[in-house]
This record gives C-alpha cells, structure tokens and sequence, in this order.
C-alpha cells in the first residue's frame, strides 16, 4: 500500500492495509482494509479486555509506534506519518490537534482543579521561559468555574481532594477546554452518573458538528449506541470498521 | 562590623548556589543535580586560571561574567544530553564521574591546593562593594522566581515533574522546557563560583566535592523544597554552621570539629524526611 496523499478533504487519518501491532512475538491487532476516519465524525472502538483497545489509541497518540504499515494525518493540507521519527513534529501534531482522556484520569494533584482543566490549553502549552519574567495575570476561567460550581466542586482546590467520579468528569472537562481536530477518549464514562455521561456526550456531540473527529474506547455497547457514528471492532485479532450497532455483536 | 560583611557575603553566595538548586533543577525538574558543584567550581577555577595564570586585572576581570556562564552552559548541555539516555540513579552516578574528573582536572590545571591570591576586579576590591554587587543579583533573582513560581510556566513544570505522559499527551515537548532550567541553573551556579573566587581570594579544590553538595542538599531538604525562604534559611545555616565548627569548635575540639559537622548533616539528612517531610518552608514532601 506505501503511503498515499489523500484527495478527499474530510478524511482526518487514514490506516494503510498492512497495519498491525504485536508486543514482542505476540500479534495483537492487525487490518487488511485500508481504514479511514471522517471529520466530525465519532467513532467507538468496541472489543473485549486485552484486545489491544488501548494501545490502538497510544498509537494514535504517537505513544507507540505499529509494528507495520503507517498511520496518515492530513492536517491544514500537510501529511505526516508515524514513519517520521522526528520527535518536535510529532510533538507538534499533538500539541495542535489531538487531546487523550486516559482510563485512568490523569491529573496533577499538587495544582488546582481550574489549572488541570486549563492546562491543555494553548497559553499554557507555549510558555515560554521569558514569559516568566514578564508575567501578567492570566484569564480567569469564569465560565469554567461556573459550571465546576454547578457540580460542587471548589474550582480552587488542589485535583488531590477529588474522588474517582469527580478526577474523571475534571479529565473529561479537560478535553472539553481545548478545540483538538481529534479526539481520543478511552472510557471516559466510567464511574459516572447517568446525567452526567448525558450531559458529556452532548457536548462531544457538539464538538463533532464542529468538525471534531473523536474515537472512544468502551466496553459497554450501550454507551456507543445513538452516540457512535461508526464502530471499529478488534475481533480475532482483526480491526474491521462497521457502521451499525448491530454489527457488534 | 567587617567579620559581619564577610559572613554576610559567604552567605549570599551561597545563596545563590542553593536556589540554582533547589527552585530550578530539583524544584522544577524534580532532579538531585549534584553536578552542580561543578558549575561553581568551574566559576571559581576559570576566574583564577584568568587571575593568577593569564595575569588578568582591574577591569578585565568583568569579562568572566560572560565567558563563564558561556562555559558552564556548554557543560551544561552534555549534562542535558546525558539526562535523556540515563535517568535516575544511573544519572547520579554520572554526575559523581564528572565531580571526580572535575576535581581532577582542578588539581592539573592549580595544582592540589587550588589557586590563591586571585585577584578582584576594579570596583570591587572592598568586601562592601562584594556584597553590594551580589545583594543586587540576588534581589533581581529573588524577584523572577517570585513571578515565577505565580507563572503559567511554572504550572506546566508541575505537569512535567508529575506526570510526563500526560504533558506528552497534552502537547508540552518536555526537552525544550528541561534545556532553559539546565541552562539557567548552570549559569547561577557559575557566577556564585565566580564570586566565591573573587570573595575567598581563591578556589580550593575541597570546597567543590561530592560531599560539600551532599550537605547543601541536605539543608535543602530541611529548609524546603522550591522555596525562596527556603534557599535562604539553607544558606545562612550552611555559612554559620560551618563558622560555628571551624572557629570556634576548632579552637578547644580540633580533631573532633569536623565529626560534629559530619553527625548534625548526616542526623539531619535522615531525621528531616520522617520528621518534617516538606521542610521547613517546603512546598511538597520530598
């Protein structure tokens, strides 16, 4: 297959047909069909435990490489590949256009829970060293701290105060903040109420019509079902796109 | 009144040397730099190898501040360099090799008691003017790391230290932010040794050893970790407890002085973390 520039505007990426992944000798997922990902898009990633469900999205997040075949993006009309080992760009392309929320939230806990919202954010990201020198007070994330008050959370208080459910709605908030082309959720609703995954998966619908693309890892079919536009399922070791629910059974 | 400047000044270099320390490389990067001591000691040893060997005076002498931070910097690059291949211990390790070289290549360039009657440039030549200059220094320093430590970029530290895959994950390329705080620590570190030349007379090879940088840890973990106040309190205890054992210890228990010292560091370095886990005026457990 090799590498190919795509023509059609909205494919955000695109997996090649020899793509695959092993850890060491052991062969987790592989495609035989070239896979592509539409803007605006969402995608749930369905499969049972240690299928490779996470790892597919550590791929994406340029956190592991594949072990063959590459993974195209085709952002603001430049194409980059995982092939390309150069550690600044990649971290360009993360840094512009991808957001991950973990399996397990990840926050600092020695900062507050305002700052770990903010902190993806681009202000934050391209500090500089002089900036700190010339520091100026910043925004004050009124917005963010009205809805964390709705919630009954103290936007002021360190992330260590959080429970579980709280640290997971502060990462999905998190994702929230920041306008990524891609979106990369890894059971964001687990340990939540049922008002609050509404309340989340209306507003990534929002983010979709804007032309965000998300993939979100679940293990629960009904939490992908009229919200998921097409599934990607890891069966027999095979990554295969299908666009009904019906077809993940 | 003189004795008190000359403490004063010891103190403020010292200074200088701890908050390199303790707000940038471990404060920041949450990194037990004792490599650092060789930035000083370059600082010392460059000034006297321009003082003593190249016969630099007066004026001239103003020229260390750029060439020095420009050498340590240099120095502080391969450090950088080494700290993406070796992480943690292996790390230390490194660092105690080039203390060692470090002290050796000191005895080749000065001879084993190091350099004597370094020579102070025009304008400084009264320990007041000293002092003046480094308060000066130290206030500007004082300054930027209160605005700091208030700044965005200080929050994006806190992501790098705690958590580096989700500062990956949200876009922070953690190498560029790592190079400025090598750099910056660098430089302080060499300036202090610069003036710790310009204040002792000299550089003495025994003063940049792998245990003089083990003590000055220690204080740090028992002042605060990433902590202005804390830098300070280190510093001053550091000078007068050193003054305390050498003057007047020296005079009645001469052999016994430098066991006291050894006993009080070590006893601190093991009582601080089960005791007072932040420190004194330390931001988080160590």
């Amino acid at each position: 297959m090799g590498k190919e520039i795509f023509s059609m505007k909205d494919i955000i990426l695109k997996i090649s047909n020899d793509f695959s992944f092993s850890y060491g000798t052991n062969k987790l997922f592989s495609s035989k069909k070239n896979i592509s990902f539409e803007k605006g898009k969402i995608y749930g990633i369905y499969g049972s435990n240690g299928t490779g469900k996470t790892s597919f999205l550590n791929i994406l997040n340029t956190f592991t490489v594949p072990t063959t075949g590459i993974i195209e993006y085709n952002f603001k009309n430049i194409l980059y590949s995982f092939d390309n080992k150069d550690n600044n760009k990649t971290t360009k392309i993360i840094s512009n256009n991808i957001r991950r929320c973990f399996q397990i939230p990840m926050l600092v806990d020695e900062l507050s829970i305002i700052d770990n919202i903010v902190l993806g954010k681009r202000e934050y990201r391209n500090e500089r060293f002089i900036d700190s020198i010339l520091y100026t007070k910043g925004n004050n994330y009124k917005d963010i701290k009205n809805l964390l008050e709705q919630l009954n959370i103290n936007p002021n208080n360190t992330a260590s105060v959080l429970s579980y459910g709280q640290r997971r709605i502060i990462a999905n908030l998190q994702i929230l903040y920041t306008s990524p082309d891609l979106i990369l959720l890894d059971e964001p609703f687990v340990g939540l109420h049922s008002d609050v995954i509404q309340f989340f998966k209306d507003e990534y619908l929002k983010k979709a019509t804007l032309g965000t693309t998300i993939i979100l890892v679940e293990h629960l079919a009904q939490n992908l079902k009229n919200f998921a536009d097409e599934y990607l399922i890891i069966k027999n070791k095979e990554l295969k796109l299908v666009n009904n629910y019906v077809g993940l059974s | 009144m003189e004795l008190l400047i000359n403490i004063l000044l010891k103190v403020e270099i010292y200074i200088l040397l701890i908050i390199a320390l303790n707000s940038l490389m471990l404060g920041k990067l949450n990194l037990w730099s004792i490599g650092n001591i060789v930035y000083f000691s370059v600082g010392a040893f460059i000034t006297g190898y321009f003082s003593n060997t190249l016969s630099t005076s007066g004026f001239s002498l103003y020229f260390l501040f750029i060439i020095v931070p420009i050498i340590v910097s240099v120095i502080s690059l391969l450090f950088f360099r080494i700290s993406k291949i070796l992480k943690d211990d292996f790390f230390l390790f490194f660092s105690i090799f080039i203390i060692e070289l470090n002290f050796v290549f000191n005895n080749i360039l000065a001879g084993p008691s190091g350099y004597s009657h370094i020579k102070r440039p025009e304008l400084l030549n009264s320990d007041l003017s000293l002092l003046l200059l480094i308060s000066f220094l130290l206030f500007l320093i004082i300054i930027w790391f209160s605005r700091f430590n208030k700044s965005r970029l200080n929050k994006v530290y806190s992501v790098i230290r705690n958590n580096q895959i989700l500062a990956k994950s949200i876009g922070i390329n953690i190498s560029n932010k790592k190079l400025p705080i090598f750099i910056a620590s660098s430089i302080i570190s060499g300036i202090a040794g610069v003036l710790f030349a310009f204040y002792s007379y000299g550089a003495d090879p025994t003063v940049f050893s792998t245990n003089e940088i083990i003590i000055l840890f220690t204080l740090i973990i028992f002042s605060g970790v990433d902590s202005i106040k804390g830098s300070i309190i280190a510093g001053f205890v550091y000078v007068f407890l050193s003054f305390f054992l050498n003057s007047v210890l020296s005079d009645t228990m001469q052999i016994i002085a430098p066991k006291i010292s050894q006993i009080i560091f070590g006893s601190l370095l093991i009582l601080v973390p089960f005791v007072l886990p932040k420190g004194i005026f330390g931001k988080r457990n160590i």
